[in-house]
């Protein structure tokens, strides 16, 4: 069985720049450990950062009389980047992992959704933007109106990625884009 | 209007809200207008009641009054502060509103809390900031406006007048990301999002009780996210539920969204 397009399973994709918080949220709402391909970062390793995906992260949330649901992380690094559109291949959705402290936040996420759209267009997409509670010039609207040059508004919700149930909203409001 | 136990404007919402708009920023300087007339009414009652000293102001006069001053109300309202970077005061303590960048701000975690309790009580001061986009109030706690509005209306859902009538649309999905116990506010999202919605249908169509609906209105509307559409207040239906496939469902139940 090929698990990343397995029609009778749910596929649900995280992705971002590196560091943004993707294997945290992963690691916050799965039932199982992930499994990462965590490297040390050859470059701008910090205290708090100092191992980057380089493959893929993936662990699964069990589902009532279902199979699991199958979450992946892609790595943030462009030259990873031809990885996106096997992994996205029959997904339900993405999240696409931002980090407010950034200083161009806004342009990364013009450029995530961007990606994300040409790969396919009418993915259910969902943007979430982590450690807003770190003193910065954040601004929600910028976000907002970069998110929306690519396509009608999508939500984009900022959130702790440490946190179950913050990370579990943002699930919910992909599910919400579907109906 | 929406039958719910919540107190309501003195004057039926429909008259508040001629057709033909469509802006936030109309919706509020509609509203705010009829609000202003509540409080200026009022006043003019008080002065009626000084001349005859012995004659203290009905009870239900104070009521409306308050409900007027309501901080919640006053701020998707009044053009003078709706959608504006504003200061706010209240019994001590000071936020620092910033629609501009969608957060708030706050000296300490105490004041945003407390304050964000209180959003559904009169005796609030609005300043406007003095370099909007900056915080004056920064210190170091900020939030989700989208999310500090909610959680607001919520705890004062039962302080809250009538939603006014009409039909609503969303301009974008609010920031909620840091409020996962507000299900119903996103799902209320996801309504809006589709289509316009009459506010009455809306809690039929959203399967949330009408005073919490009522309470995600007014926050909805305080933060800017609503546009108004031209169909008669009521005529305006949701759109039928989408199905999720069964798959789906699942997972939509194991996220705790279920309807």
């Amino acid at each position: 069985m090929d698990l990343l397009v397995d029609t009778n399973t749910l596929k649900l994709v995280l992705c971002g720049p590196v560091g943004a918080g993707k294997t945290t949220a992963i690691r916050s709402i799965a039932d199982t450990e992930p499994v990462s391909t965590e490297m040390p970062l050859s470059e701008g390793a910090t205290v708090e950062k100092k191992t980057t995906t380089v493959a893929l992260d993936f662990a699964t949330v069990a589902l009532d009389g279902a199979p699991p649901l199958l979450i992946y992380g892609v790595p943030g690094q462009e030259h990873f980047s031809f990885m996106r559109g096997i992994v996205l291949e029959g997904a339900v959705g993405a999240i696409v992992v931002l980090d407010s402290t950034m200083p161009a936040v806004a342009d990364e996420c013009s450029r995530w959704v961007r990606a994300m759209r040409e790969v396919s267009p009418d993915l259910a997409l969902v943007v979430g933007v982590t450690k807003t509670d770190v003193p910065s010039n954040f601004n929600l609207m910028a976000v907002r109106e970069s998110a929306r040059r690519h396509g009608p508004p999508i939500p984009v919700l900022t959130f702790d990625a440490r946190s179950r149930d913050q990370t579990a909203q943002l699930v919910r409001a992909l599910l919400l884009c579907l109906l | 209007m929406i039958a719910i136990a919540s107190r309501a404007l003195p004057e039926s919402p429909a008259r508040f809200i001629p057709r033909g708009s469509c802006s936030a920023a109309s919706i509020a300087a509609e509203l705010g207008a009829a609000l202003d007339g509540v409080r200026a009414s009022r006043i003019g009652e008080q002065r009626n009641a000084g001349d005859a000293a012995d004659r203290a102001p009905p009870a239900a006069t104070a009521a409306e009054t308050a409900v007027a001053d309501i901080a919640l109300a006053r701020l998707a309202t009044e053009s003078r502060i709706h959608g504006q970077d504003v200061d706010a005061r209240v019994r001590g303590r000071t936020i620092s509103l910033r629609p501009s960048l969608g957060r708030v701000y706050a000296h300490t975690l105490s004041d945003l809390l407390a304050a964000r309790d209180l959003l559904g009580e009169s005796g609030w001061q609005f300043v406007p900031a003095p370099h909007p986009s900056e915080p004056t109030a920064r210190g170091e706690v900020s939030a989700s406006l989208d999310a500090y509005y909610v959680a607001g209306a919520l705890h004062a859902r039962d302080n809250l007048p009538c939603f006014p009538a009409g039909s609503y649309g969303l301009k974008d999905w609010p920031d909620l990301g840091s409020l996962p116990s507000a299900v119903g506010a996103l799902k209320v999202a996801q309504v809006l999002r589709k289509a316009s919605v009459s506010w009455e249908r809306l809690a039929q169509a959203s399967g949330i009780p009408a005073n919490e609906v009522n309470a995600y209105g007014w926050a909805f509307l305080a933060a800017n996210l609503l546009t108004r559409s031209n169909d008669e207040p009521g005529t305006a239906a949701a759109a039928p539920a989408k199905k999720l496939p069964p798959l789906l469902s699942r997972l939509a139940e194991r996220f705790g969204l279920s309807w």
